[in-house]
């Protein structure tokens, strides 16, 4: 298991490598904030000599083992747009995604769940059919739809939720977290319903499939030939089987929420990661764009390490490998 | 334990949201992005200035008329053509309480004019800065210059003493890993002092008691809030958790306008909207026939003559635009109406001037348009690709962001680009000409490349930024505008309105520079 | 092939010697009796039926051998037995009592209790049967707490008293072993224990051996018939295989086409087989494989569920055939020890004047088309 980790932790940073590499050559193709930081009054000189000062006149393989030589030290330099170190700047805006990705998951996965245990217990009732159906337009809607639909909803007609922002948060040292305030809570609300919505049907449909398929096994039928109750065949035999994929695929989908939940902080203007790499890009705010993706890197290969973690805990046949 | 420790801080934030007395006046005002640093010199950014005016003051400031008046210089005298008096006001004290002088005028001086700092193009007229005694400097220019005034109501004027007590004695130097203390902290003379700042979250001023000017507006606090996405910003305001929104999409005006007890205030911008495009270069890339057309003025005059501004202005615009003839808004200084005519728009006569032109079967034209630039961009790039087509010049699109816009333009990659110049922070014409209208060299014209170019307008350009006299000013202007037009060195387009989003309690002022000052605003 | 044979001859004669040449028609005790019963599927064409009035009994410490080829509804019958039957099938005639009670007709709750209580059950895969994710001592403690009323703890003495009784060697430490920890043979052991843990009257055990090797086979076939000996058990054992009839099974029943055919004493079934088919069975056993997959020798294959013929469904396919065979179904009488369902005992194959065919026959013709 050890080597196991020692083996995921070289990919890792193989990983980092090659993100950070591939961004610094899309960089190219970007533009540079030049004109942002200096503003459109700004001489052609004057443009030239920020780009020597920030290293942009270079090849982007030098911009790349520049950038490699400082990350080695920690040093992911400083936001051209906010002006704090990089590190710092993401650091300050994870808490806010981690919250608002880790509360949609648990709301995700606790209707999820129930909604494709029920389907697949009973696939041709009338409730699971309208489930169904619902999962499938869940599935289908635009974030973005959701998002202007639950605001236009609970903001302007109802007037109950804030259409933007996180609320009160409480510093909890570096840490910021929503959850201690009534207007964090309530701010948390529509975000969440919007991540969640997908997130939910994809669950349902998973533990649907799955449930299905495992409901056949042969150890369902010898469960039920003991006599166990429904319940305990349903949920702790059938369930339980099921549910490694769904651990995978949640395992991603975290992974990819926590990276790019742009559109939803977007739209609420939620202020994590997903907001601050969609500002760092219109601003050409390469520091936070290369540091980010690879960091990004870093998250899914952590992740994926999580993922095994959990097989072995919930799958005995993994142990002895 | 965690419980017990936490509610102090609860407590807090509950105070500073409830705090505030039932009659206080807060304005709660909503913006499609934060501005980058509370450093005033941290970057030529009208934007961040928009709002920073109300923290930070310069020597002198434009009022509600976009007139200059007498700021942190009581008066000033021009001493000889090249050396400036100012007398500094006294009695200024900075948000801390320090007291504002003459050391504080030379420490921003140097702070924003040395090589490296983004203003140091702002400040490169002069030469040397002088103290006389506490409240008066001399500075020195290193010629004739006209627009000095309009220059320094650009540059904010900073407290030495805190500045270097929190390590900011510079503007943040990109290159190094040096901190970000400006990002949350800011110490002005302003009429509004900075209380609180979650960068891209939060930002809130409240009313500075100690004011130096007499209190005409009636405001105790200002939230400002970013809020990027335009659907989500117009939704708060129209459920009234904000006040006042900048820019209101066009496409959402009339939800505004017919929502009870919300308004949108419209005024004209100085912006004005036209397509530049390559007359140096011998060919055209991608046109498809030999040469460069465009260097052509029968073909530029015939694109002009293409364009149905009127229509663009009343199905893109939704009458929110103002066609123009040239560069300068009417409400430009030196702004000449009698040469505001527009050459006639006309399609047949445009096709029999690029027949004339050598070019009946027209050309390929790669458009470059920035989405997201100006108000409705892409929209405008696309009517004129249609409108092209009807002369037989077959445009082909190419949208960029706004980034890869601002730095592909300077940098001579389009050849053919839709670009708007309002001016600021100078608000003169010589702003506008020196950075559109003058060949392209190390220091003007950064955003003509490949473009128009003219010996005796280079030559009248200069000496606009020097002339102090008005009349003759007013002459040379004239003629640089006129001759422009003449030879239709730029395709021109139209005025854009302002379009702000507010509630019926709050009376603003809609000026052409979009700046929010919020000292001349009041609520209901 | 020796093996085989030496099976068929020595333990035969053992087990006949051993009940004291009484294996009769009907045991003593009735531990579960099974009467007309019919299994039908509700399909989207029409009502197939699968099964057709087999009626059996099986005695308290019997081994009942049920033998047939795949599809002629062995594990079927077992499935309906322990009331597993998956829709769209049903009882759709019938009845089933486990120990004079009726369980054929009572809620699925009462089932469900009956199921692992009073009737346990074998499967044949046991690499399969097994949750993978439970260690086999959680299994078998919630088997246990189930049906008996006992603590987690006496549950657990409970369990590693199974354990041992089934053979596996060091219960403690083995308890909180996952099933993949353990040999296909000590799965099954493991399975049969599971199956006895509430110690049912009835075991019905579908091809309980056939995923096994050859030799963890027997240790599992001695297994099971010291559950029959010792502990009374009645067991119903599902397989294709004549030569574990033959080592273990007190009677046999044959099933061709969702019938039972013939029933009796397995001396008698086996050495003198009176129906054509089974008789057809029976040949293949020395000479070829012990497993009855095909029947190469009779031409054709057996019918499937919808496809039987009128009359007798072995017919198409019976040398001794005559026109009495296609038109009526023939009723199970009985011949020497046995009960044997074909006309060539009860009146011959020809038409028998004033013989209409049955009901049942030309009910099943129509269900069929």
């Amino acid at each position: 298991m050890f080597s196991l980790i020692l083996r995921r932790l070289g990919s890792v940073l193989l990983v980092m490598l090659v993100v950070a590499g591939l961004s610094f050559l899309i960089f190219n193709y970007l533009g540079d904030p030049v004109n942002n930081i200096l503003g459109v009054n700004a001489t052609i000189e004057e443009r030239e000599e920020l780009r020597r000062t920030l290293g942009l006149d270079q090849p982007s393989h030098i911009q790349f083992w520049h950038f490699l030589q400082r990350a080695v030290a920690g040093d992911f330099g400083i936001s051209y747009r906010n002006r704090i170190p990089v590190i710092e700047l993401i650091l300050s805006r994870l808490p806010a995604t981690v919250e608002l990705v880790f509360c949609a998951t648990i709301v995700a996965l606790s209707i999820g769940i129930p909604m494709g245990v029920y389907c697949a217990l009973r696939p041709k009732g009338l409730i699971s059919r309208i489930l169904q159906m619902i999962s499938l337009v869940g599935i289908s809607i635009p974030q973005f739809l959701i998002g202007m639909l639950l605001i236009l909803i609970f903001s302007v007609e109802l007037r109950w939720l804030s259409a933007f922002g996180r609320g009160e948060v409480v510093q909890l040292g570096w840490w910021s977290t929503g959850l201690l305030t009534h207007s964090g809570r309530m701010a948390l609300i529509m975000p969440v319903i919007t991540l969640a919505v997908f997130q939910i049907s994809m669950i349902m449909r998973l533990v649907q499939g799955e449930m299905q398929e495992v409901m056949r096994a042969d150890f369902i039928k010898f469960a039920r030939a003991r006599g166990l109750t429904d319940r305990s065949v349903h949920l702790r035999h059938a369930l339980r089987n099921s549910l490694l994929p769904v651990v995978t695929v949640v395992g991603m989908q975290i992974g990819s929420l926590i990276a790019f939940a742009i559109v939803c902080e977007a739209v609420f203007q939620w202020p994590g990661l997903g907001l601050l790499i969609l500002q760092a890009i219109e601003f050409a705010d390469f520091p936070v764009m290369a540091a980010y993706l690879a960091l990004v890197g870093f998250g899914f290969a952590m992740i994926n390490l999580t993922v095994d973690m959990t097989y072995l805990f919930i799958d005995p046949r993994m142990r002895r490998k | 334990m965690i419980r017990s420790l936490l509610k102090p801080l609860i407590l807090a934030a509950s105070i500073a949201a409830f705090g505030a007395t039932a009659d206080a006046k807060t304005l709660r005002f909503a913006e499609s992005q934060d501005i980058a640093s509370m450093d005033p010199h941290a970057g030529r950014d009208d934007f961040a200035l928009s709002l920073l005016c109300n923290v930070y003051e310069g020597l002198v400031r434009w009022n509600a008329d976009l007139k200059l008046e007498p700021a942190l210089a009581e008066s000033w005298e021009i001493i000889s053509d090249t050396e400036w008096k100012f007398n500094l006001r006294k009695n200024v004290k900075f948000h801390n309480g320090n007291t504002f002088n003459a050391d504080d005028v030379i420490f921003s001086y140097h702070r924003a004019g040395d090589p490296g700092s983004p203003f140091a193009g702002l400040l490169e007229p002069i030469a040397e800065i002088t103290k006389v005694d506490d409240y008066t400097v001399i500075f020195k220019v290193k010629r004739k210059y006209a627009l000095l005034l309009n220059d320094f109501a650009g540059w904010y004027i900073m407290d030495k003493e805190f500045q270097e007590s929190i390590g900011a004695g510079k503007p943040l130097d990109l290159s190094s890993n040096a901190g970000g203390a400006m990002q949350t902290q800011a110490n002005g003379t302003g009429p509004f002092k900075l209380v609180e700042r979650q960068p891209d979250v939060k930002t809130v001023l409240a009313v500075n008691p100690d004011w130096w000017d007499e209190r005409k507006h009636n405001l105790d606090e200002i939230v400002y809030t970013p809020i990027a996405n335009n659907a989500t910003r117009v939704a708060a305001l129209l459920s009234g958790e904000v006040d006042f929104i900048r820019n209101a999409p066009p496409q959402d005006l009339a939800r505004i306008e017919g929502t009870s007890g919300m308004k949108v205030m419209r005024g004209p911008h100085l912006r004005t909207i036209f397509y530049g495009m390559n007359q140096q270069g011998d060919t055209l890339k991608g046109s498809g026939v030999e040469g460069n057309p465009l260097k052509k003025v029968e073909v530029r005059k015939a694109i002009a003559m293409s364009i149905d501004v009127e229509g663009i202005k009343r199905s893109i615009m939704r009458g929110n635009s103002n066609p123009v003839a040239t560069q300068l808004a009417p409400q430009m200084p030196y702004y000449d109406a009698a040469l505001d005519v527009r050459f006639p728009y006309d399609p047949d006569g445009a096709k029999a001037l690029l027949t004339q032109a050598g070019y009946p079967d027209g050309f390929t034209l790669p458009i470059t348009c920035p989405a997201g630039s100006f108000i409705n961009d892409e929209q405008i790039c696309q009517a004129t690709a249609g409108m092209l087509a009807k002369i037989g010049i077959k445009a082909q699109l190419n949208m960029v962001t706004p980034v890869q816009y601002d730095t592909g333009l300077p940098a001579g990659e389009f050849d053919f680009y839709m670009l708007g110049w309002a001016g600021l922070p100078t608000i003169d014409p010589y702003n506008i000409f020196s950075a559109t209208v003058h060949s392209p060299t190390e220091k003007l014209g950064a955003w003509n490349p490949k473009g128009y170019s003219n010996a005796r307008v280079d030559e009248l350009i200069i000496k606009i930024g020097e002339e102090t006299d008005q009349a003759k000013r007013q002459e040379m202007i004239s003629e640089v505008v006129k001759t422009q037009r003449d030879e239709v060195g730029k395709i021109m387009l139209h005025q854009q309105f302002l379009t702000w989003g507010m509630t019926d309690k709050v009376n603003a002022i809609v000026p052409g520079d979009e700046y929010t000052r919020f000292w001349y605003y009041t609520m209901n | 092939m020796h093996h085989a044979v030496r099976f068929c001859g020595k333990s035969v004669k053992g087990q006949i010697a051993g009940q004291g040449g009484a294996a009769r028609m009907t045991p003593r005790n009735n531990a579960l009796a099974v009467q007309d019963l019919s299994i039908v599927f509700d399909t989207r064409r029409g009502t197939v039926t699968a099964i057709e009035a087999v009626s059996f009994i099986l005695g308290s410490g019997e081994v009942l051998g049920i033998v047939g080829e795949s599809g002629a509804g062995k594990s079927l019958t077992g499935n309906a037995l322990i009331g597993l039957l998956q829709a769209p099938g049903r009882i759709s005639q019938g009845e089933i009592r486990l120990g004079g009670q009726r369980i054929d007709n009572v809620a699925a709750d009462v089932q469900r209790r009956l199921r692992g209580k009073r009737i346990g059950a074998i499967f044949q895969d046991p690499l399969t049967s097994l949750d993978p994710l439970m260690t086999i001592g959680g299994q078998l403690v919630e088997t246990i707490r189930t049906h008996l009323p006992l603590s987690a703890a006496s549950a657990r003495v409970r369990a590693m008293e199974l354990l041992a009784e089934v053979g596996i060697a060091d219960p403690g430490a083995r308890f909180d072993q996952y099933p993949h920890q353990f040999s296909g043979g000590m799965r099954q052991r493991i399975v049969i224990a599971l199956a006895i843990a509430a110690e049912p009257e009835v075991i019905i055990a579908d091809e309980p051996t056939t995923a096994l090797d050859v030799s963890i086979q027997a240790q599992i076939l001695a297994l099971l018939r010291g559950l029959a000996r010792q502990r009374g058990t009645a067991i119903m054992l599902v397989t294709h295989d004549m030569g574990v009839i033959a080592e273990i099974a007190d009677r046999v029943g044959v099933m061709y086409a969702g019938r039972l055919v013939e029933i009796g004493p397995v001396a008698e079934v086996l050495h003198s087989a009176h129906h054509p088919y089974t008789a057809g069975l029976m040949g293949l056993i020395p000479s070829l494989s012990r497993r009855v997959e095909r029947l190469p020798q009779i031409s054709g294959n057996m019918p499937r569920p919808g496809e039987w013929p009128g009359g007798c469904s072995f017919h198409p396919r019976c040398p001794k055939a005559g026109p009495r065979c296609t038109i009526e179904v023939p009723a199970p009488v009985a011949v020497s020890d046995s009960m044997v369902a074909c006309h060539l005992f009860s009146g011959g194959t020809s038409v028998v004047s004033g013989d209409l065919p049955t009901k049942e026959a030309i009910s099943t013709r129509e269900t069929a088309s």
